[in-house]
């Protein structure tokens, strides 16, 4: 019964603070390794096709998509949507874990926000490519300009989305560097001499791990997290009302906001299993992300995949207690019309599939988990393309009801934004410490209960 | 500036706890810890004041909010109002979004940037550890020798009873001081060669500025032009697109304009019957204003050959044209409003079409003011006419 008080420590292998130096520095430090290349060309061929395919749709025009007059949004805003939500659960474990004080977030946080960064990225290729010409994509910034002075609509949910994302992306990337700092200092103390060492101490911002600045450190990482709590959730709010204020049947709807934020940290605890599994084997850090933040991740997306699931179910319920034929007809097209395959696949991947992670056995079986992460973030990409295109494809106007199909050139570009996603993540394993030393050294059970017996005169 | 002090190293966190609890029960001043990890409950254990640093973040926070609120006002309603959806110009609740991350990214920033200058943070400063490891795995406490009675060695013993591992004296430069400035020498330096950058920043500004003058005579480079000059072809211009080479096109052959109703007739004089037997006059005798429009044109264009009375005495006829006939006398009065229509239309004998230089509506104005001319009682030249 002992030790079913006592859980298994977060990093297994009795660790000491010097062993966590040691262990995290190391892929650092050392040559990369075969995988690490092979895993590096793949993801830098795929960023090298999405940068060709970006490169020829800017200079042909954004007729080379698939999109016409009834559908005018549809892979574009997907995947924008689709890589915001991963970015959120980054935020998630680095904040509101934080302040929950989940102490097993310190394993995954680094990556996890990592992850968002990365993300974020991602996202904001999309509309930056739909602008058609994304060379005038400052004229969202709402500058002193000769051109009236011509302002910003800030009335438009779209408007409120630049703002969003670009406070996401700034704060994300603050709160991701302040985390940082120690660890650089660290990683520089260790380096041999040369442009690494440089480069490091000068990001370390000659950080000595005095006392006062940890204090104060303390306090701001703090305030960071109270700060990102709200604004994550802000995000994909005001991401969901790009869709809600629409008066359009499919998007016109209260629910909108929270079924985002949900789906949303579903999708990117997906990503970070996904993540996580293969970094821990890859990079050899089985002993500190371990079965006790796996376990929690798996229960996390288990939650917010059930309130996915009661999501889809609101939805349907308001179409028909709303009594409105138009709703009415959204969803039944939805399920049973031509684009129905998709939503099936949604409610398979993001309802069904999760369910399986009630199970012990299932959360402790690695191989599981992956597939089921992967799966989810496929229903996840599939949740966004329902909720887009089915609703815009048929609309109130029969004699406009068309269809939609992606053009190579749009596949290309979800591929090239999964490659340079991986491009990133894979050169951040590489050159910057992927676990946070400086939060985990103070998790570690090593030199903490049996210090009293031995020190004892 | 240097101090005197006593540097203490650790290996384990429960050991520096409670060595700082044994320090400050025997009243020695703790100068700084130095720690790989921000240890729990140590700030608790030193007894130190919270930092201040939320307020640079709650000051951010509301500054960046008002900002955005403002901004959002000012550039809605009075900078450039713009109607959006009939909505009011100050739609506040639309403005509660960005506002908020305004607030948001203000506060964040400004917490950072609080932090950075408070804590003497800035990149490119050189890291010199206090000890070595120091930001692996030990922990070092440091004692302030602040006067002559600080007894080193009982200090040194209190430490190792702690199970300190290394207890050293060490004088510190400024950089270790709480508020560590770069020492002297160093900040000397570094000023020099700021100096001589912004020296030379200078010479190059001074240099550029007669390295490029300006020419009025010519016009400036233009980066953004947005959209100032339209890459479409002016009407004018030649246009290779076109077999015969021209922008501006005529428009293909029985094409009506928009507001030209299409007339279904040959130049022939059965279809001049024919045309009298079947259009009407859409101005009736009594339209004043369509009368006067008629007066206006037959001066214009009817005058020159059928002079201002219709008598068929105009200049032209004068001068050895041949002369139309008497639009008020004879056949011409007994003729359908359609049947003049269709003569000023499409001529007749000498008499050229004129349906290139009248609009069909001043065509049967003018059929009034011959009708009013054919009338006895009506004045007989325009001049008469108010």
């Amino acid at each position: 019964m002992a030790e079913a008080h006592h859980p298994p420590p977060l990093v297994a292998g009795n660790k000491s603070s010097a062993d966590v130096t040691r262990d995290i520095c190391a892929p650092l430090e050392r040559g990369p390794t075969g995988w690490w290349w092979s895993a590096f060309l793949t993801s830098a061929s795929v960023l090298a096709l999405g940068a060709a395919a970006v490169a020829y749709q800017v200079a042909t025009g954004i007729g080379t998509w698939g999109l016409n007059r009834t559908v005018g949004w549809a892979f574009d805003i997907t995947n924008f949507v689709f890589w915001i939500g991963i970015g959120h659960a980054g935020t998630l474990i680095s904040a509101i874990l934080f302040l929950f004080r989940q102490q097993w977030r310190t394993s995954v946080n680094r990556s996890a926000e990592a992850m968002t960064i990365f993300a974020v990225m991602c996202a904001g290729l999309f509309p930056l490519i739909h602008m058609g010409r994304p060379w005038l994509a400052y004229w969202v910034v709402p500058y002193p300009n000769f051109r009236g002075p011509l302002w910003v609509n800030f009335r438009s949910a779209l408007m409120w989305d630049v703002f969003a994302i670009s406070t996401y992306f700034t704060i994300s990337l603050v709160f991701w560097y302040v985390g940082l700092i120690p660890d650089l200092a660290t990683a520089s103390a260790r380096a041999r001499p040369g442009w690494r060492r440089r480069l490091l101490e000068f990001f370390s911002l000659g950080w000595n791990g005095s006392y006062r600045t940890w204090h104060r450190y303390e306090l701001v990482y703090l305030l960071l997290a109270g700060l990102a709590t709200p604004l994550v959730v802000s995000v994909h709010t005001v991401v969901s009302f790009d869709f809600a204020t629409a008066v359009l049947p499919g998007w016109h709807t209260t629910v909108l906001p929270p079924y985002f934020v949900a789906g949303a940290i579903f999708s990117g605890m997906a990503m970070v299993l996904t993540l996580m599994l293969v970094a821990r084997k890859v990079m050899g850090l089985e002993d500190y992300i371990t079965q006790r933040h796996i376990d929690p991740m798996c229960k996390l997306t288990l939650l917010t995949g059930s309130i996915v699931g009661l999501a889809y179910l609101v939805e349907l319920f308001t179409a028909l207690y709303s009594g409105n034929a138009y709703e009415q007809f959204a969803a039944m097209n939805r399920l049973w019309g031509p684009y129905g395959w998709c939503y099936w696949v949604m409610i398979g991947c993001n309802v069904a599939v999760p369910q399986l992670l009630w199970f012990p056995r299932i959360r402790r079986a690695l191989p599981a988990v992956f597939v089921i992460s992967v799966l989810v973030n496929v229903g996840m990409w599939f949740e966004r393309f329902v909720i887009i295109v089915t609703s815009l494809h048929r609309d109130f106007l029969p004699s406009s009801w068309t269809m939609y199909l992606p053009t190579s050139v749009e596949l290309a570009t979800l591929a090239g934004s999964f490659g340079l996603f991986f491009t990133c993540f894979l050169l951040f394993c590489r050159f910057l410490p992927m676990i946070a030393m400086g939060e985990v050294k103070g998790v570690l059970e090593h030199g903490r209960g049996n210090v009293a017996e031995e020190v004892a005169p | 500036m240097s101090k005197r002090t006593l540097v203490a190293v650790f290996e384990h966190e429960a050991d520096l706890m409670r060595a700082v609890a044994a320090v400050r029960a025997a009243d020695l001043k703790i100068d700084d810890v130095y720690a790989p990890y921000a240890v729990h409950g140590l700030d608790r254990a030193l007894g130190w004041r919270p930092s201040r640093l939320g307020w640079a973040c709650a000051l951010g926070g509301m500054s960046g909010a008002i900002f955005m609120l403002w901004l959002q006002w000012w550039t809605s309603a009075v900078s450039w109002p713009l109607n959006v959806g009939g909505k009011p110009w100050n739609s506040l609740p639309a403005f509660v979004p960005v506002a908020f991350e305004g607030m948001v990214l203000a506060a964040g920033l400004t917490t950072v940037f609080a932090l950075l200058a408070v804590a003497r943070l800035r990149p490119g400063k050189k890291t010199r550890p206090i000890v070595p490891g120091v930001a692996d795995d030990r922990f070092a406490l440091v004692l302030e020798e602040a006067d002559a009675a600080f007894d080193a060695a009982a200090a040194s013993k209190l430490l190792r009873n702690c199970r300190a591992v290394e207890v050293s004296e060490r004088v510190l430069e400024d950089e270790f001081s709480p508020l560590g400035a770069p020492a002297g020498a160093a900040r000397t330096r570094l000023r020099r060669r700021l100096n001589y950058l912004l020296l030379l920043l200078l010479a190059v500004v001074v240099a550029m500025v007669f390295l490029t003058l300006p020419d009025p005579s010519r016009p400036n480079r233009e980066f953004f032009p947005d959209m100032a000059h339209s890459p479409a072809y002016s009407s004018a211009s030649a246009n290779p697109n076109f077999p015969d080479g021209k922008t501006l096109q005529s428009p293909v052959p029985g094409v009506l304009t928009q507001g030209q109703s299409p007339l279904h007739y040959d130049a022939t004089d059965a279809e001049a019957l024919r045309a009298g037997r079947e259009l009407r006059n859409p101005f009736s005798a009594k339209d004043a204003k369509a009368g006067a429009r008629g007066a206006l044109v037959f001066q214009t264009y009817c005058t020159p050959c059928h002079g201002g009375g219709g008598l068929g005495d105009g200049a032209v006829a004068l001068r050895g044209y041949p002369a139309p006939p008497s639009l008020v006398t004879g056949d011409t009065t007994k003729m359908p409003d359609g049947q003049l229509f269709h003569i000023i239309t499409y001529g007749r004998v000498n008499m050229p079409a004129q349906s290139g230089l009248l609009s069909p509506e001043d065509r049967w104005a003018a059929i009034l003011h011959i009708r009013s001319l054919q009338t006895p009682t009506a004045p007989k030249s325009i001049e008469a006419k108010p």
